[in-house]
């Protein structure tokens, strides 16, 4: 089965240690992005991303529905 | 020919004349085929499967939203704290430092940066590698 995406994949997630390491960050060296080679790739990975993540609410209620009738 | 080889043949080709039929279907959405056959089976299906993804892309998003603020407060909260643990250690090591005891003194400063200094490392190498997974994930599912 393949990973589910994540709508945040364009950074980490926050976290009390990157808090604490901020504290030393004094040049802003800490944050970094996950970029792409082109403006037009960075769109259209994100573009792509977005719509995963609805085909996953989607397949999700499929099975849920599956579920269901499986059941009644 | 005997009637029990005409049997044969006839069998052989009722299974060569068998069809497969199979559909393959690519994309971040599930095909509408599949929706509406959920019509056939109970009524009003696809519209009902629709507006439970719908709630469930609600759901998934205050759920975001909430794990995203909650994990920005924790990274302030830590901000705050270590500054202030920082604080007192630094400057009671140079408190220390001048009281004579140079070398606790020292040892608290140094301490302390150092310390700084490694969940600044450690803290960053985890970041790298959760933007990393996020990232090969996108492309695998993109590419697949």
């Amino acid at each position: 089965m393949l990973k589910r995406v994540k709508t945040d994949f364009l950074f980490a997630q926050p976290s009390f240690s990157s808090g604490v390491a901020r504290v030393i960050d004094l040049w802003g060296q800490f944050d970094e992005y996950n970029t792409s080679e082109t403006p037009e790739e960075a769109d259209a990975r994100a573009i792509a991303s977005d719509w995963m993540m609805v085909g996953q609410d989607l397949l999700d209620a499929i099975e849920r529905t599956r579920t269901e009738v499986k059941s009644a | 020919m005997s009637e029990n080889s005409q049997e044969n043949t006839r069998s052989s080709n009722a299974a060569i004349s068998a069809v497969t039929q199979s559909i393959s279907f690519s994309g971040p959405l599930p095909p509408p085929g599949l929706l509406k056959q959920y019509n056939d089976v109970i009524p009003n299906g696809a519209e009902r499967i629709m507006a439970m993804a719908e709630r469930q892309s609600a759901h998934r998003e205050a759920l975001e939203d909430k794990v995203v603020t909650g994990n920005l407060a924790s990274q302030a909260r830590g901000s705050h704290y270590a500054f202030l643990i920082c604080l007192v250690s630094i400057v009671g090591g140079f408190v220390l430092i001048g009281m004579g005891k140079s070398i606790v003194g020292v040892s608290a400063v140094i301490g302390s940066l150092a310390t700084l200094t490694s969940v600044f490392l450690l803290a960053k190498r985890e970041q790298r590698r959760d933007r990393m997974e996020k990232s090969a994930t996108v492309d695998k599912r993109i590419d697949s």
